[in-house]
């Protein structure tokens, strides 16, 4: 079989079989146009539509939200997994433009591609059989065992068993058992899609003679590979477990922190203060560690201030109390609360809509929570002071 | 400080390293531990009957596997053992060497085995760091490890161009070493004429930032055998010293709520302790190689300044020079770095392990090629804590 002149896996096709290979669970909830520019030989340009839960693969770039550009070689790589998606777009052989935030869906929508079949025939599987002999498997077996495949593809085999030796024959050379089957069937359960003992009950499959030795036969062999040898050698041992944890957990606040928490019940912020070097706690602890000693003097600050460092987060990570990934960009940032100096800022989050005015000494005010129970939550967010 | 002499010697007598990768699901984790440990009793020459002692550490908040030193037995080889258990976050590998090394010293053990490995493709890295955050205020704002903080802050001091072509100076030169090291996880074949668009078009993460600056999830395993002198001697001929340690952290001023307090400086306090009691006065000129707990490119290059004692932008003329690389002034990190493999409960152990190699001569194809008699290794961690090994190659100090 040469296969070498034509490439079994063309950037087209992976996108062509994209509309097959939807995965309802994955793109239910999201709408959005996903571009791909795939440059080099074999590329071409793409958009997947996918209008929650619908999803449409169209030639050309129209008006995506999120737009891949990769190299065709690379492209098929990733699909294949024989390249690391996250290290190509780290490397930059994979660029992004647009809402990175989509891609990760996007991880989900489809099912595995698998490359078309390349021809497998009859000839090949018994061909390569003494090569994929399974010595657990044939030991202390001995029996002839005789195959007749019928159509244009067929032929006559015996696969000659002796305590551990392996002869392929072609022709009937005294069968213990044989096997009769259509050339396209006896493909399709050699490459598994067809069930052995489905294909023998439906009459697919007719046996002759001594069926007990059927039964062994089935662990004979190393499976076939086509010889495109696009499948993996993964051992059927090797499983990967998924798990999901969802703990509920409980925090007792003690009395400092408490009171923090309960003052924001009444929109107060309060900071605690080293009576040793006056410097502010917030939120409060219990100790000034640079002092070492109690900090029991209490502050009203702010409740308005200044940015003093913006994080901007552009990558969508996880919300630790959800597991679901963030809407990015988001700004969590220090802020300096009128009354406090130098590092006494309080840790929070910028309005989203506020994000292109994330500079450092911008003036804010909280945004409170109608119900307010004692927690960050209480301020919804702070928000620039135009 | 409270610190006294040693006992006596230790020696590092046995390297184990697995390949570093993001995907190790061809074996469960006792396995993967499995491969390290037999690698480092190969390396020694020894049987796991000849170690008295394992001392085993991750971080367990990753996986969420609770004491896995049990499960791993299988592969630790730990039956009927004393052993110990330690998580410290990213500081962790180094703290499994400084146990090993105080066990040793003591004359509790002559033959330790310790072991830090990480399969962080069986949790969730950035899941496991932000619930490292105060549950009162801080989980709903960690993003993991990252942070604009150090590029911020690095930009402030010498401009947006400099700074950011130094860091990803620092990122490349990685990158190089890390592609001469087959146990590295990412190596990408970098070049000086990717700068510009790597600078402008690697994904950002946070602020500055970028996908390229920051480190890898890796899995992998890295277990060492460390030796009192005696021992040392008559396993092999190539013992490496470890000729002190410094252990420090600022757990007490750090809030879990992360407000900047200036809190980085225990890589400067380790350092400046660390050199006063040994009598190096230009650890430039004195050591052969650092191996540095780089989490990003931003940090690498900032802290190059802490741990040297230089002064203004010494450091960054390091880089820009390219004294840092393998056949540099200074070589640091010729095995690839952090950012290379990131194994985390391993990680700063490999830096320990990686500088003793280069100390035997036998790194492999990343050895430094010329003689290294002095290393340097750091760890660093989440909660401000830092460690730092001398290692030497002549027992004469």
């Amino acid at each position: 079989m040469d296969n070498k002149d034509k490439p079994l896996v063309t950037v087209a096709d992976i996108f062509g079989t994209m509309e097959s290979r939807v995965n309802p669970e994955g793109v239910q909830g999201v709408t959005a146009n996903y571009g791909y520019i795939i440059t080099g030989e074999g590329g071409g340009e793409w958009t997947v539509s996918v209008n929650n839960g619908d999803v449409e693969v169209k030639n050309g770039i129209h008006k995506p939200q999120v737009t891949t550009t990769c190299a065709a070689e690379d492209w098929i790589a990733i699909t294949l997994g024989k390249l690391d998606g996250m290290s190509a777009f780290t490397s930059g052989k994979l660029k992004v433009e647009g809402d990175l935030g989509l891609l990760g869906k996007a991880a989900k929508f489809f099912h595995k591609y698998t490359p078309p079949v390349p021809e497998v025939t009859v000839a090949d599987i018994f061909g390569t059989m003494e090569s994929r002999v399974n010595p657990d498997g044939v030991k202390g077996i001995t029996a002839n065992y005789g195959y007749v495949i019928t159509g244009d593809g067929g032929g006559e085999w015996t696969v000659c068993v002796a305590d551990g030796t392996v002869k392929v024959k072609e022709g009937l050379h005294d069968p213990k058992v044989t096997t009769t089957c259509q050339d396209e069937d006896w493909i399709a359960i050699t490459l598994g899609k067809l069930d052995g003992m489905t294909a023998f009950s439906s009459g697919k499959l007719k046996v002759d003679g001594d069926l007990g030795l059927l039964g062994p036969a089935t662990k004979f062999f190393k499976k076939y590979v086509p010889a495109s040898g696009m499948e993996e050698e993964v051992g059927e041992e090797l499983i990967v477990l998924k798990q999901i944890l969802s703990l509920p957990q409980k925090f007792s606040t003690g009395k400092v922190m408490g009171k923090f928490l309960n003052a924001l019940k009444d929109k107060k912020i309060l900071a605690n203060k080293c009576p040793k070097c006056g410097r502010l706690q917030l939120p409060p602890r219990e100790v000034c560690a640079i002092c070492v000693v109690r900090a029991d003097q209490w502050v009203e600050v702010g409740p308005e201030g200044s940015i003093a460092t913006p994080d901007i987060a552009y990558y969508a990570s996880p919300d630790p109390l959800t597991g679901e990934s963030r809407e990015t960009p988001y700004c969590s940032a220090h802020f300096l609360l009128d009354g406090c100096k130098d590092h006494e800022t309080l840790w929070h989050e910028l309005k989203d809509e506020d994000l292109p005015k994330a500079k450092k000494g911008v003036r804010v005010r909280p945004v409170w929570n109608e119900e307010r129970i004692g927690a960050i939550t209480d301020i919804k967010y702070f928000e620039v002071i135009d | 400080m409270g610190h006294r002499k040693k006992n006596r010697n230790v020696g590092i007598v046995g390297i184990g390293e697995t390949k570093f990768s993001s995907h190790r699901e061809d074996v469960n984790q006792p396995e993967m531990i499995n491969e390290a440990v037999r690698d480092a009793l190969n390396d020694a020459g020894l049987s796991i009957d000849d170690v008295e002692c394992v001392v085993h550490g991750n971080m367990e908040l990753f996986e969420m596997i609770h004491q896995p030193d049990l499960w791993h037995t299988l592969g630790t080889g730990a039956y009927g053992k004393d052993a110990y258990r330690l998580t410290t976050g990213g500081t962790t590998g180094g703290t499994l060497v400084a146990a090993a090394d105080n066990l040793v010293a003591s004359g509790m053990y002559d033959v330790v085995l310790a072991i830090g490995f990480e399969k962080l493709q069986e949790g969730h890295t950035t899941g496991g760091i932000t619930n490292m955050a105060d549950p009162l205020w801080a989980r709903k704002l960690q993003s993991g490890a990252l942070t604009d903080s150090a590029a911020v802050k690095v930009i402030a001091e010498f401009g947006e161009e400099r700074a950011k072509r130094a860091a990803m100076t620092y990122r490349i030169i990685m990158d190089k070493h890390a592609c001469l090291n087959p146990n590295s996880h990412r190596a990408f074949g970098l070049d000086w004429d990717q700068m510009d668009d790597l600078i402008k078009n690697s994904p950002p993460l946070i602020g500055n930032l970028r996908l390229i600056h920051m480190c890898s999830q890796s899995d992998g395993a890295c277990a060492m055998i460390f030796a009192s002198e005696e021992k040392a001697k008559s396993i092999t001929d190539k013992p490496v010293w470890v000729r002190d340690h410094i252990c420090i952290h600022r757990e007490e001023t750090l809030n879990l709520c992360n407000n900047y307090y200036p809190n980085q400086t225990t890589h400067k306090f380790a350092a400046e302790k660390l050199y006063e009691r040994n009598g190096i006065t230009d650890p430039v000129e004195y050591f052969d190689v650092f191996e540095m707990y780089d989490p990003s490119a931003w940090w690498g290059m900032d802290w190059i300044r802490d741990f040297f004692l230089l002064k203004d932008d010494e450091h960054i003329k390091l880089i820009e020079n390219k004294d840092i690389m393998i056949d540099g002034k200074i070589p640091i990190n010729p095995s690839g770095g952090v950012i290379a493999a990131n194994p985390i409960g391993a990680t700063a152990m490999v830096r320990v392990a990686e500088a003793a190699k280069q100390i035997r001569g036998n790194a492999g194809p990343h050895q430094i090629p010329r003689q290294v008699n002095h290393a340097l290794a750091s760890s660093f961690g989440g909660t401000m804590w830092t460690i730092l090994f001398m290692l030497e190659k002549e027992l004469n100090w």
